[in-house]
């Protein structure tokens, strides 16, 4: 293994990707709308296809503009199936994301008779191939200055609407009661979770854009309490999953096979499947050894309750 | 004990049945040797492969008849066969898919769909290292149920152990079983020899390309999900409703939730190679959810689920038979979409347009209890007492000639609104017209003025004696205070209110009215 | 207080011993030991988060216990569970379920009829007779959302009474409904408690205790008292089970002072 210019530009982009999605991760985990970042990833199928019709060419701005018209209107639908058929969210969101995928599929075979549009090349892009394009020639690769874009927008947008997000996302209830109209702020996060994921998976790969939407928010979420130090710590958990998914898909697997195999045949795998497996194992160590939510720490407190009875209450009750 | 058995029977011999039933159409439908190129299905698969050029040429066009009978009187083998399997899928998906969604797990489908792929991917690495033909169906789809089976675990325990949401548990076991999946996929590409097209059929699902070994395996599973939810039919029901009640009631609650999801792995595994990974899905939610519209007890919801999935299914199938161009998957799914619409508009039951009857109906219904009620307090106010009048008296509140403004000033109605309830109440016989500002009350309309007059200050009386419970007890539609308060209290309430008619220490209306 | 020893035989519905129960690293009931009285009406009382619910999920095997053990008439709950009825909380389940009030009541005897076997009209008519028993039998096609609070409650309990039970364990039953359906529930624990049944129940309304209940169990995270209302319920106890809210123990003071006359 070598690591070379475009191992660093790789982990980079994948970075800003990751942090990029970890930010409107962190509020849809906490507004329970996690899957909406896997349903926009096939929804914006039959957006992207209509552009395509529209445009005849695979002009980017107009894919994304298709793209992004459909992932919120996915958000849009759901809503309105949840609410007016008394649906409990995630069955609307379902019905609502295969239906306009389906929708995509067969626009892809009736209309799009001349050029080939895969499926595949909507799901399944390359962080690997957009960094290669570019490096070697010199040239910061486009991938990753719309990445960092995309983060500082995020980043400037959590940071502006920070109490309306953390009032909308804790209680709706309340937040409509103070005049901040929850369902506004929902569809924002919405729309900048679908920009978001165009923008990105559109050069990384769509497991990549889903597995950032929710890891590392997940991870951070065990370890604090607090919103504004949750988002902290998915940006951190967020840069070691691109750094250790990386390192985890040019070795892990390669040594593996290769030891099995017995050969050299297998290389550097799917690095954005590898980090998106890595997403998972941070969460995983997160879940153990967490110092307050963790399951060691359950099981050591456990295990000091039962030593200790009695102690914690000899002083509580008539305090007042 | 003998007698005890003997009652039930009818209900073995209708399972019995309903298992030999289907096995043996199988057996018909399966019997006999295919002849792949003979058939309208195999022949879409031909042109499919034949290129871009052919496709074009063949592009949209109108099936002739002679294609249309051949599909039609399901002569071919090949044709038989992907009916029944897809037909038979969608009634057992929608089925079992009834249960996922009234447990609130609607989603858990489309991670088990994803998470089979890792399973794939090993199986198929697996037999490429041991026999160099990676494409053994069987073998791959054990390997899927494995790893889906793991991801269903997975997200049923992660929120338990970790205190994160259920919605975070199923993102989180998606993304990681599907992240191994494409790891291992891009190995597979590397393998010299490995040919990954089987794959490709069952992450995208091709329906045309199922055999007659598929489409077995397919009814076997399918019988086996169908059997387990009629047998199992009211633990499950008990389970989704009151889970926690099914536990302390001694049902192993725990065990039964993992016995229904295996039965949504197994569905999404067999459904994997004939809609594809994320269309199964599809046909286990939204079946499901479209059939909600129509009934309210959970047999005649599973029903409908059963009838509409199967339906969408058969269509899709017919479709993408008689226009090669279409994707069976795809149509399936979007008949599903379409029967879903129809039910969330014309549902009978929840139906957006049943729901917007009702309430028009019931606005219309308030409107004129309103106005015959806000009559009455007129009448009350030029008569001062009778509420409690004697029958022979009434009468002579029927001569008592009433001035509509009188009444309009007691409603916040736009004077357009006021004429047409108006000319409702004349047309409905409530009222009669005198001359143009006065009418009076017909013997109906005295007797419903009088009842509705009565019903409004009890329920206000209701509502201030149990000022703190009242409100929880109302509900949509109730307009008597019978329905809403027990027998007992609208006792005590009627006590209460004829003491105060008859003491005359509080004024008949509980309220002082603004507009007197 | 004195230790109990632990009973063994059946006599005793129910018995807990040393139950724990934690959520992360605050325990939520601590060191609980009480054993119901048979034949009698036992109210769980504290205040807001004081554990009731917790110590009545962790009882019947809802929850995971840190420690402790709960003997249902000398045995296992598995082993017991004919013999037990529970009522849970109304917010516990989804009340737009696709059933009838007649459904749910029948749910009470999915046990009785045995895995795999149809429910078959006898079942229907003993789920009818207990809806009857509840005044809730005009209601019996009624999808539930369309129930009122107190009915929905009625219906629970209708469930409850069907399965023929010697235990009944109701979390809250009394919590937003009509002083009315409140009488006609208390009624009908009160005949259960006259033909021999016990009867657990968690209770909010410390004003109406002494007139329901003859036993009573105090709880604040751990046990401050348990035993007959007359000996347990006293000014003292409830000011160590809900520290100096006055007001409120006032009133109880004067519901305690009239009853005593």
């Amino acid at each position: 293994m070598e690591w070379t210019s475009i191992d660093t530009w790789i982990v980079i982009t994948g970075a800003m990707v990751a942090m990029a999605c970890s930010i409107p991760g962190v509020f849809l985990l906490l507004s329970k709308q996690s899957m909406f970042g896997h349903g926009i990833v096939h929804s914006v199928l039959p957006g992207i296809i209509i552009a395509f019709l529209i445009t005849h060419s695979r002009d980017l701005t107009a894919v994304l503009i298709g793209a992004t018209i459909a992932a919120v209107l996915t958000g849009i639908l759901t809503q309105w199936v949840h609410r007016l058929g008394q649906v409990e969210e995630g069955a609307s969101l379902g019905v609502v994301f295969t239906s306009l995928f389906a929708l995509g599929l067969l626009l892809i075979r009736v209309a799009v008779d001349t050029v080939h549009i895969d499926p595949d090349c909507v799901l399944f892009g390359l962080l690997e191939t957009s960094v290669v394009d570019a490096v070697p020639f010199g040239e910061f690769p486009r991938v990753t200055r719309d990445a960092s874009i995309t983060l500082a927008i995020n980043l400037l947008l959590a940071g502006v609407f920070f109490k309306e997000l953390r009032i909308a996302t804790f209680d709706p209830g309340l937040a409509k009661a103070l005049g901040f109209r929850p369902a506004l702020i929902n569809y924002g996060i919405m729309i900048t979770t679908a920009v978001t994921a165009v923008l990105a998976f559109e050069s990384v790969g769509s497991i990549l854009v889903i597995a950032m939407m929710i890891a590392p928010a997940a991870t951070a979420f065990l370890l604090t309490n607090r919103l504004g130090i949750m988002l902290v710590f998915s940006l951190v958990s967020a840069c070691l999953t691109a750094l250790t998914g990386h390192v985890f898909s040019i070795t892990v697997p390669a040594s593996v096979f290769n030891a099995i195999l017995g050969s050299e045949m297998i290389q550097s795998t799917n690095i954005a499947g590898g980090m998106s497996v890595m997403a998972g194992v941070w969460f995983l160590l997160a879940l153990a050894f967490s110092p307050q939510k963790g399951l060691f720490a359950k099981w050591w407190n456990l295990r000091k309750l039962g030593k200790e009875p009695d102690n914690p209450f000899e002083q509580t009750p008539a305090a007042h | 004990m003998a007698a005890f058995a003997l009652r039930r029977l009818p209900f073995w011999l209708l399972i019995l049945l309903s298992a030999v039933a289907v096995f043996g159409v199988s057996k018909q439908v399966l019997a006999g040797e295919g002849h792949p190129h003979d058939s309208a299905i195999s022949q879409t698969q031909a042109s499919e492969q034949s290129g871009a050029h052919a496709r074009k040429a063949t592009s949209f066009a109108w099936p002739d008849w002679e294609k249309v009978k051949r599909v039609i009187s399901f002569r071919d083998h090949n044709t038989r066969v992907v009916f029944s399997g897809l037909t038979l899928l969608g009634i057992v998906s929608g089925i079992t898919g009834t249960f996922l969604l009234l447990r609130k797990r609607s989603l858990l489908s489309d991670s088990v769909s994803h998470a089979t792929l890792p399973g794939l991917a090993i199986a198929f690495i697996a037999l490429e290292l041991i026999s160099g033909k990676g494409d053994s169906l069987n073998w791959l789809l054990i390997g899927g149920a494995i790893t889906g089976f793991l991801a269903m675990l997975a997200v049923i325990y992660l929120p338990k152990i970790s205190g994160i949401k259920s919605d975070a548990s199923l993102a989180l076991s998606l993304t990681f079983f599907y992240g191994i999946g494409v790891v291992l996929l891009s190995v597979i590409q590397m393998l010299p020899t490995a040919n990954a097209s089987g794959l490709e059929y069952l992450i995208y699902g091709n329906a045309a390309t199922l055999t007659s070994t598929d489409v077995q395996l397919i009814l076997a599973i399918c019988i086996v999900c169908l059997v387990a939810c009629i047998l199992f039919f009211k633990e499950f029901s008990l389970l989704c409703f009151d889970s926690g009640y099914a536990k302390a009631n001694g049902f192993p609650a725990n065990k039964l939730d993992i016995f229904l999801m295996t039965l949504i792995v197994l569905i999404s595994i067999v459904g994997l190679q004939a809609v594809g990974l994320l269309l199964i899905m599809a046909l286990l939610i939204t079946p499901a959810v479209s059939a909600r519209f129509w009934a309210k007890r959970m047999g005649r919801v599973t029903f409908i689920a059963g009838l509409i999935g199967g339906t969408s299914a058969f269509i899709g199938v017919l479709m993408s038979s008689l226009f090669p161009r279409l994707p069976a998957g795809a149509i399936v799914v979007l008949t599903a979409t379409l029967f879903f619409i129809l039910s969330l508009t014309f549902g009978s039951y929840r139906g957006l347009l049943s729901r917007w009857f009702l309430k028009r109906r019931a606005m219309k219904r308030i409107e004129m209890n309103q106005f015959l009620r806000s009559t009455f307090d007129v009448l009350e106010g030029d008569q001062n007492d009778c509420m409690f009048i004697e029958n022979e008296r009434i009468g002579a509140l029927m001569k008592t000639p009433i001035v509509a403004d009188k009444v309009w000033n007691r409603r916040s109605w736009s004077r357009a609104k006021f004429a047409k309830v108006l000319g409702r109440a004349v047309s409905e016989n409530w009222i009669r017209l005198i001359d143009d500002g006065t009418f009076i009350l017909t013997e109906d309309g005295v007797a419903r003025a009088r009842h509705h007059a009565r019903q409004h200050r009890l329920w206000e009386l209701y509502l201030i004696k149990y000022a703190d419970v009242a409100p929880s007890q109302v509900h949509h539609d109730v307009e008597r205070i019978e329905e809403v308060a027990a027998p007992e209290v609208v006792r005590e309430i009627e006590d209460i209110f004829q003491n105060e008619i008859k003491s005359r220490v509080i004024p008949v209306e509980p309220h002082p009215q603004i507009t007197q | 207080m004195a230790t109990v020893p632990f009973p063994q035989d059946d006599s005793c519905p129910l018995s807990v011993k040393d139950l724990t129960v934690a959520y992360e690293r605050k325990p939520v009931v601590w060191d609980v030991e009480f054993e119901a009285v048979p034949s009698s009406m036992t109210a769980i009382i504290g205040p807001n988060g004081a554990g009731k619910s917790t110590l009545l999920k962790a009882v019947l095997g809802l929850i995971p216990k840190a420690s402790g053990r709960t003997l249902f008439f000398g045995k296992d709950l598995k082993r017991a569970s004919s013999r037990v009825a529970y009522v849970p909380q109304r917010e516990s389940v989804d009340w737009n379920y696709p059933v009838t009030a007649l459904d749910v009541v029948t749910m009470g005897l999915y046990r009785k009829i045995g895995w795999c076997l149809p429910v078959l009209s006898s079942h229907k008519r003993k789920a009818q007779t207990a809806l009857e028993k509840m005044e809730m039998l005009a209601y019996a096609d009624r999808q539930i959302s369309e129930l009122s609070g107190g009915q929905q409650q009625r219906v629970f309990l209708a469930r409850a009474l069907v399965q023929d039970a010697d235990l009944y364990i109701l979390d809250e039953p009394f919590a937003g409904i009509d002083a009315t359906t409140e009488k006609a529930i208390i009624q009908i624990l009160q005949e259960l408690r006259s033909a021999g049944k016990t009867v657990v129940c968690v209770h909010h309304d410390l004003t109406t205790v002494v007139e329901y209940f003859e036993n009573v169990l105090l709880l604040n995270l751990r046990k401050v008292a348990s035993g007959p209302v007359d000996e347990v319920f006293t000014l003292e106890n409830l000011k160590k089970t809900y520290g100096g809210k006055l007001t409120l123990l006032d009133r109880v003071a004067q519901s305690l002072a009239s009853a005593n006359n």
